[in-house]
């Protein structure tokens, strides 16, 4: 029912322009801007009802399908694997029209990246496309290490996926997953026993749950990709062992990053450490090349053996994500389709770096900072303690520290003078890597949980 | 206020979500569900009214207790795998009303291991249960290369669906025609790459042929171009199922019966590149090509110098001309470093004839499979195949990087390998090994053990374009590893 407005409002009939006096209660209820929702009587408001409707869809929370391209009010029917639900998603983000946009921003559909998918060799890039590429996966870290700041108990991944957009667009760059194949979010959030792409949504992290929280920032013309898992409060000790063994399986294969080694040979890496610790590796899903592209050639299996083509060679850039299960290593997906979950409804976790192969070995572009929050096992025991009863509490000089150079990073999105950000970027981090660095940690030093105010 | 008395039409109530409504299936639909059995794909290609819809309609209605689903792959004006329209399914049998677009599989695209096509296939496996095999017939001019090798997933992947073989469907009466057609510089003849694909082959129309030489004219224009293919003699595309279905030429393991098969066709190969007609069955010792005899000198002088023990060994690097040659180490047996930079890794690539500069313009006729008289109606760059002989056992890792570097890096100048075949003796292990390789994805699969009574030799069929037999020999032989030099 239309109700009734200060005829005196001055607003337009949104049917026919004469003055409005009803309001569409739908729109009051989203707290919609009046402009859309105004009408001179329920006649006007019946007549437009068809089309008007649709604001509501454009505002409300709904739960995502069709690979993103549909949505819906109610839950959708599936046989669900684990305790892990879909929960409402948010109306999509806005982007600033003075971030550049990769070429399916728009569309969806990446256009010029599924035509380069017909090659099964990897480019060599060149130094100054290196150059773009470490610009990119620096940001990209900076923004992950945001993201992971926020991660607390009674956080939504629809609050980090907030954090996550509003980081990136700050520092000038778009958050590559937003329309990709019409993926409705900035980040990838994938709690417990989803694989990956798990689309942010209304569902509070809870005291238990383990994490992913995967970010591509797409800067300057280059993608820069990284993921990693985070523990949320207490964790039991079987999922812990699960994060540190998925760790050290990317720790190995990047070890092996050299030229002349076959890719093909990454996987027998991966699967023969998270086999010998009883766990397995997600086959569907595979490291992938990246550049000016989000995903190229070559194509990386984490699993052995398989048929991947290819001999690493100075110059080519690309990930290394293994997908590890605490239980069988089958995945299905969701009604949205995106999510991907273990068919057992056992946990999984991820870790993923962006790299470049040197003469000697491979550059981890994206490494983990000195600021970078800790990962489970880095937290020493006394910062555990004390988390346990303060979680914000910490050695107040390095907390303030990290606060600072934390604060220094604009929050806000800022139109102009993106260079300005970058350079307030370059001094934050001191540690900052450059040249070649084969450690996935550009330093040792452990950080503190810095928290997003 | 003043309140409307009409309802506002189609309201919408929002379900408030308490995020627990669905109450938690105990046993979750996929939870300990068993391994899908994956469903074998046959790719039949070959030119417009060579008979491959007739085929298709034959399967359809024989009688032979599978559940088949049709697919139309049709191609636009790009070939490319990614830009085909959505596979459709076919009306045919009157039992199967299955006009229907294969909706995309739920699932990411971008980094997935499997491509569009083999997730629109998967869903359909799950969607419609009842098959139990799939037929993609491609259009006429299409190349099955990228498909077969888009179908070819890994094992481990546990993929509904598998690649079974490829069969190309030959009309006997115009194909003579169509394989000297010439056409614009660099392009490939379609009917010759078709043919190079295939796995089997059926010689259609043989009705229509005048004649039992000039048939055998035909036959011989095929094994030209493809040796390691089943040739069958066809009327109306009939002939027994059993040899066009379920033939596991890209399984992962392979059985006694699979290899002897090949065993045969290999020998068949080598009987076609000597054009002479000898029944396979009397065939006890293979002649090593005269090429090869002298080449195994040399390359075992190399071996026994430095190369290393006859173990098998970590991959070793490949190194770019600009590069320093860097000792690996991982084994001392690497070909590109054994000792001084520069020298020996010149010899190791040289050895394997894959330097390119010493490529010698004579073609040992042994292993030209093209009968003499057909050499004048085939271009030099159509498609050939050459049968490549090694008596010693293989080392698995040179083999590997051999076909690493003829495969992926170009090694070889202006080849280009459509398929290779091969039985092979591998050093250290008591089993044959089938070698199966589709343009670059390639796989050597462990066979029953060496029987008495089945050559302990290996061979290997290369179907392809600007081929030169010696330097492919020269690549092989060069991962003999010679029982002489063990320390």
């Amino acid at each position: 029912m239309a109700e009734a407005q200060d005829p005196s409002s001055g607003l337009p009939c949104d049917k026919c322009g004469k003055p409005a006096k009803l309001s569409c209660p739908k729109c009051l209820e989203l707290k919609l801007p009046r402009e859309g929702g105004a009408f001179c009587s329920q006649e006007c408001f019946k007549e437009a009802w068809g089309q008007h409707k649709k604001v509501h869809k454009l505002q409300q929370w709904l739960y995502v399908t069709n690979r993103g391209q549909g949505r819906t009010q109610s839950m959708p029917d599936f046989p669900w694997t684990g305790d892990l639900r879909p929960d409402l998603v948010s109306p999509r983000r806005s982007v600033p029209a003075s971030i550049p946009l990769p070429e399916y921003a728009e569309s969806s559909i990446p256009a010029k990246e599924q035509d380069s998918r017909q090659q099964t060799s990897a480019p060599v890039r060149s130094a100054k496309q290196i150059a773009g590429l470490r610009k990119a996966c620096r940001i990209a870290r900076g923004i992950l290490d945001k993201g992971h700041a926020a991660i607390r108990p009674g956080v939504t991944t629809d609050e980090i996926d907030r954090v996550i957009h509003e980081a990136t667009l700050a520092a000038g760059a778009y958050p590559s997953p937003l329309n990709y194949y019409s993926f409705p979010k900035s980040v990838c959030t994938s709690v417990n026993e989803v694989v990956c792409h798990g689309i942010p949504d209304k569902r509070p992290l809870q005291n238990g749950d383990i994490v992913n929280v995967d970010v591509t920032a797409f800067y300057k013309g280059f993608h820069g990709d990284l993921n990693e898992t985070y523990v949320v409060g207490e964790v039991d000790a079987a999922s812990k062992k699960l994060l540190k063994v998925t760790y050290e399986c990317l720790e190995r294969a990047i070890e092996a990053v050299k030229p002349g080694v076959r890719y093909r040979d990454l996987g027998k890496i991966i699967s023969q450490h998270a086999q010998g610790n009883g766990f397995s590796v997600i086959t569907t899903y595979c490291g992938h090349g990246i550049g000016d592209h989000f995903h190229c050639a070559p194509t990386i299996p984490h699993y052995h053996p398989n048929k991947a083509v290819g001999i690493m060679k100075e110059g080519q850039t690309f990930t290394i994500e293994p997908m590890i299960n605490m239980g069988k290593a089958r995945d299905v997906t969701w009604p949205d389709g995106w999510t991907s979950v273990t068919r057992d409804g056992s946990r999984s976790a991820q870790y993923e770096h962006t790299m470049v192969v040197t003469a000697e070995g491979c550059e981890v572009l994206t490494a983990r900072l000195p600021t970078s929050p800790p990962l489970w096992w880095e937290v020493s025991d006394k910062q555990q303690q004390q988390q346990q009863q303060q979680p914000w509490a910490a050695e107040p000089t390095a907390q303030a520290a990290v606060v600072q150079q934390v604060e220094s990073l604009p929050t806000v999105p800022v139109a102009k003078d993106a260079g300005k950000q970058q350079d307030q970027q370059a001094a934050v981090s001191s540690a900052e890597a450059e040249g070649v660095v084969r450690g996935m940690d550009a330093t040792t030093t452990n950080g503190v949980h810095a928290q997003q105010e | 206020m003043s309140d409307s008395e009409e309802e506002v039409p189609d309201a919408v109530v929002l379900e408030a979500s308490t995020g627990s409504e669905q109450a938690s299936h105990p046993n979750s639909a996929f939870a300990g569900a068993e391994e899908a059995v994956s469903v074998p794909v046959t790719l039949i290609t070959g030119f417009l009214g060579a008979g491959k819809t007739t085929l298709v309609n034959y399967i359809l209605t024989a009688k032979h207790g599978y559940r088949i689903a049709v697919i139309l792959n049709e191609f636009g004006e790009d070939t490319g795998i990614e830009s085909s329209l959505l596979p459709q399914v076919s009306k045919t049998a009157e039992n199967f009303a299955l006009e229907e677009w294969i909706e995309l599989s739920n699932g990411c695209l971008c980094c997935s291991v499997k491509t569009e096509m083999v997730q629109a296939l998967e869903t359909l496996m799950q969607k419609r249960h009842k098959f139990d095999y799939i037929l993609i017939e491609t259009t006429g001019l299409a190349d099955p290369g990228p498909v077969a090798a888009a179908l070819w997933t890994d094992a481990e992947l546990g993929s509904a669906v598998c690649l079974d073989s490829i069969v190309t469907v030959v009309d006997a009466r115009n194909i003579r025609r169509q394989l000297a057609e010439d056409r614009p510089q660099g392009a490939v003849n379609e009917a010759q790459q078709q043919i190079a694909y295939a796995d089997v082959i059926l010689l259609n129309k043989t009705d229509l042929v005048a004649g039992t030489e000039a048939l055998q004219e035909v036959h011989a224009s095929l094994t030209a171009i493809n040796a390691g293919a089943e040739i069958n003699h066809t009327l109306h595309s009939q002939m027994d199922l059993a040899r066009i279905l379920n033939r596991g030429a890209f399984k992962p393991s392979q059985t006694s019966e699979d290899v002897s098969h090949l065993s045969l066709q290999l020998c068949g190969a080598q009987i076609s590149s000597r054009g002479t007609r000898q029944d396979p069955g009397s065939m006890t010792r293979l002649d090593l090509p005269a090429a090869c005899s002298r080449q195994d000198a040399s390359s075992r002088a190399d071996y026994e110098n430095g190369m290393g023990s006859p173990q098998p060994h970590a991959s070793p690097k490949v190194a770019a001309e600009q590069q320093p040659a860097k000792h690996s180490e991982e084994s001392h047996s690497s070909l590109q470093d054994a000792g001084t930079a520069g020298g020996p890794k010149a010899d190791g690539m040289r050895d394997m004839g894959l330097d390119g500069l010493e490529s010698t313009s004579a073609r040992s006729s042994a292993t030209q499979s093209r009968p003499a008289h057909w050499q004048s109606h085939i271009h030099d760059s159509g498609v050939q195949t050459h049968t490549l002989h090694a008596q010693q056992p293989l080392c698995i890792e040179r083999l590997r990087t051999w076909l690493d570097l003829i495969l992926w890096e170009q090694a070889l100048p202006a080849h280009q390998i459509y398929r290779m075949k091969g039985l092979l003796q591998i050093y250290g292990s008591p089993c044959c090994h089938v070698l199966q390789a589709v343009q670059e994805l390639y796989d050597i699969v462990e066979g029953p053990r060496w029987d008495a009574t089945v050559h302990g030799h290996s061979r290997v069929v290369v179907i392809g374009r600007n081929l030169q037999a010696d330097m492919l020999q020269k690549g092989l032989t060069a991962c003999e590893v010679s029982e002489l030099s063990s320390a």
